[in-house]
């Protein structure tokens, strides 16, 4: 049997590269062609030409308490994803579109807060919302933005249709692996750019930089922008390293800054205080400044807080943007944008059933053993329930947990996610993926071309979490002119 | 250039100085070793010495090849072995990816992959030679991508400024042991040997051809010392690397403390007399020497690292000066 020859596709899924009938889909083909010329060795030597670019470039990410050997190298499979282009437009814009209502919505929320007076969106959302934070009520960072960086996890069901799971507005993270995964495949495919259109996906850090220069005070014509980070032995520290080197700007820790009396953010060089304007921080709020919050944190930096509402320092995402990341406000996200921007919502939500509403709740209680649920503020894949995979006895458990607390959960139905080929050993199997793709906003939005596509490695899975057993795939927009 | 960045970065460069010299240190050891007759005794404790630490018990009075070679160059407790200055310089420059050409790290990652996976092989005497002369290329490879794609800039200085010092710092251990401890007096047995252990000496630093280009004449003690002291040219001499340190501090915001430090150490070199070689004298010119540098590395941390707080603690390479 050839390598790339797949087996038969499990009819529930979609697959990504393959229609139904086992030919290539259209932006596919000459990949699929590609591949198909190559002898399982060959293209076994260049999956172990990618692990050794991979090893040498040093991409890794860290486990947490993994004894010694905290830094790993990344998962990547070679095989990409593809999208044509005229699909990844309509996405685009349906993202930009997204991210405008959201920041329109944390802009209201902490100020008038029209949307609950307009009864839209119903007060106790608010109340009970973990990530709501008293301490920000008032703040007005520059063009009414406040979640500047979102990574939004798009997934796509067995119809075809793409829809977004969830927005992830605190310290998205992922970006860099999108950039390295492409040069690994440029490193080790290079002839598979030489007769496509395979859109590029460098000018992320550039945009991130204009992005966050944008932010700065308005009186400063050369703004200092830096990166903070809570340090190594965070899982996302070689991130945070190539972001601050590819844009050139400064990667400092808590200790690395103060705030003087003049109520502006200054960090220590060899030279003396040198004044900053923007931070990209890669800490939660939590610990940003423990004057204002968490008062054990080491991370942060006394009086940033002070500094940020004086206007002195913009902070990229700003404190308390995490208030629209919240499962519960997810389920009102198409209301939120017909309610800011008069327009209907270009991608979808997944149908999501509130348990603090008492007839979903109803309904979620009677179907457990059909329904994926969910705490409303965690992410990573921790914490939540799938219920056709769960055992009677933790259905039972999360009854439990909604009846307490039903605020805290919502539920959806279990989605078969699609598949993209994978490498196992020396043969192609279908496995399960999803997307994220990075939205900016400051003075103007963007969307990177594609996104980070994580692939669950262990057959079957729809985990794709790279904590928990998860890889990553490059992900291909291709313009096919005409077509 | 962030405090804590600079600091980095300083003792990146250290470590990697370190690797490289203990690297060239072994190899001409070996070799020394197989140019002496089977009954003059050479000392394979003097090469701990050489390095600052203190001998472990457990490798006993007079300890073996193979119990030293594990100790500098695949003891992961001993934080002066090859492994660990090589894994504790790849430290510093993950840390400070975000400042360094993609390159250097990629070299630096590579040196720290390649000492992981080949150390423990490296305990035969051929295969021990072909792992540290890959170690020498792969510190040399670094230093080249350094030399070719660092800006002259705060970067650059922090480099050199830790690379420097810990070259002077390992010439003077070296020319200290060789000369005092190796060979216990010009006894009648040793006096054939004597012309090669000096070159052992300049292999040690890669300083034979161009000893041997600046001095026309046998070799001998009192012209190698001088030469690893006080020549002007050759880059692994200490009054060479005084002045590259001077060069580097002329313009560090605070640095007027650590430059006169460097004036100090400088004269000193120059001023030593070095013929007849007298070893109490020679011994004692360098004690001198190794405080300086002490006393140029506090400085220097003073002036840039340390911000006002504590310097925080860091694994001193040598226990005492």
């Amino acid at each position: 049997m050839h390598a790339t020859t797949l087996d038969a596709l499990p009819e529930v899924d979609y697959d990504e590269l393959l229609a139904p009938d086992g030919r290539p889909r259209p932006p596919a083909r000459h990949l699929m062609e590609y591949l198909a010329s190559l002898s399982s060795r060959e293209l076994k030597a260049r999956a172990q030409a990618v692990d050794a670019a991979i090893k040498t470039m040093g991409i890794t990410f860290t486990v947490y308490s993994d004894g010694e050997n905290i830094d790993r190298a990344w998962p990547f499979d070679p095989i990409p994803r593809v999208i044509a282009k005229r699909e990844w437009d309509r996405v685009a814009a349906g993202l930009k579109q997204r991210l405008q209502a959201l920041n329109m919505f944390i802009d209201d929320i902490y100020h008038e807060q029209r949307i609950v007076k307009d009864k839209v969106v119903p007060a106790e959302v608010l109340a009970q919302s973990k990530n709501f934070r008293p301490q920000c009520v008032g703040a007005t960072p520059r063009f009414g933005a406040w979640a500047h960086i979102c990574g939004t996890d798009l997934v796509r069901d067995r119809d075809g249709t793409l829809y977004v799971l969830e927005d992830n507005l605190r310290v998205p993270s992922g970006v860099s692996y999108m950039l390295e995964n492409r040069h690994v495949m440029k490193r080790i495919f290079p002839e598979l750019f030489e007769h496509q259109d395979i859109l590029p996906v460098d000018d992320y850090c550039g945009q991130l930089l204009d992005t966050l220069t944008s932010l700065a005070p308005e009186s400063v014509d050369n703004p200092e922008v830096v990166v903070l980070t809570p340090g190594i032995y965070n899982s996302a520290y070689f991130e945070h390293a190539y972001l601050a080197q590819q844009m050139g700007a400064e990667l400092v820790e808590g200790q690395d800054l103060f705030v003087d009396s003049d109520d502006c953010v200054y960090m220590k060089t060899t030279r003396g205080p040198a004044r900053v304007h923007v931070i990209y921080r890669r800490i939660d709020d939590a610990f940003l400044d423990p004057e204002v919050f968490n008062p054990e944190s080491l991370l942060g930096v006394p009086g940033l807080m002070r500094a940020w509402r004086a206007g002195n320092v913009a902070i990229a995402n700003a404190p308390g943007a995490g208030v629209a990341d919240d499962k519960v406000v997810y389920a009102f996200v198409p209301d939120i944008i017909r309610y800011y921007l008069a327009e209907e919502p270009i991608i979808a939500n997944v149908p999501t059933y509130l348990c603090m509403r008492e007839a979903d709740r109803r309904y979620v209680l009677a179907n457990l053993d059909k329904l994926v649920v969910k705490p409303a503020n965690e992410s990573g894949g921790y914490g939540l329930l799938v219920g056709p995979h769960a055992s009677q006895a933790e259905r039972n458990r999360f009854a439990r947990l909604i009846r307490q607390d039903p605020r805290n959960y919502i539920a959806q139905p279990t989605l078969r996610l699609s598949t993209v080929p994978t490498l196992c050993g020396s043969r192609l199997e279908p496995r399960h993926v999803d997307l994220r793709p990075f939205v900016l906003q400051g003075r103007e939005l963007y969307v990177t071309t594609g996104g980070l596509s994580r692939v669950a490695l262990r057959k079957g899975s729809l985990v794709v979490n790279s904590s928990q057993g998860g890889g990553s795939k490059d992900t291909w927009v291709i313009d096919m002119g005409d077509e | 250039m962030l405090s804590r960045v600079a600091e980095n970065v300083y003792w990146m460069a250290r470590y990697l100085e370190r690797a490289e010299d203990t690297a060239r240190l072994v190899i001409a050891s070996t070799h020394l070793l197989l140019d002496l007759p089977r009954y003059v005794p050479l000392s394979w404790g003097s090469m701990v010495e050489i390095l600052g630490v203190s001998m472990p018990p457990e490798l006993g009075e007079a300890p073996d090849e193979r119990g030293v070679m594990r100790f500098l160059i695949t003891d992961t407790n001993h934080p002066s072995s090859l492994v660990s200055v090589v894994r504790m310089a790849r430290e510093d420059a993950r840390v400070s990816r975000d400042i360094l050409p993609a390159e250097a790290w990629e070299a630096i990652n590579g040196l720290h992959l390649y000492v992981k996976d080949n150390a423990a092989q490296a305990q035969g005497r051929a295969k021990r030679l072909e792992f540290l002369r890959e170690v020498v290329l792969r510190c040399q490879q670094i230093n080249g991508v350094i030399d070719g794609t660092v800006s002259r800039g705060e970067l650059y200085r922090f480099l050199m400024l830790g690379q420097q010092l810990e070259r002077a710092d390992m010439t003077t251990r070296i020319v200290d042991v060789r000369a005092a401890r190796l060979l216990p007096g010009d006894s009648e047995l040793l006096r054939p040997y004597i012309g090669v252990v000096w070159m052992s000496v300049l292999k040690s630093l890669s300083g034979y051809e161009m000893y041997r280009h600046q001095v026309q004449s046998r070799i001998s003690g009192p012209d190698v010392v001088r030469f690893l002291l006080k020549d002007p040219c050759f880059p692994r001499a200490v009054e060479r690397c005084l002045r590259r340190l001077a060069e580097m501090l002329e313009d560090l915001p605070n640095g007027e403390r650590a430059l006169e430090c460097v004036g100090l150490a400088r004269q000193r070199v120059r001023s030593a007399r070095l013929e007849p070689l007298d070893l109490a004298v020679t011994h004692q010119l360098i004690d001198d020497l190794q405080r300086d540098f002490c006393n140029v590395h506090a400085a220097i941390a003073d002036a840039c690292f340390r911000y006002g707080g504590p310097l925080p603690q860091r694994q001193a390479l040598v226990e005492s000066a």
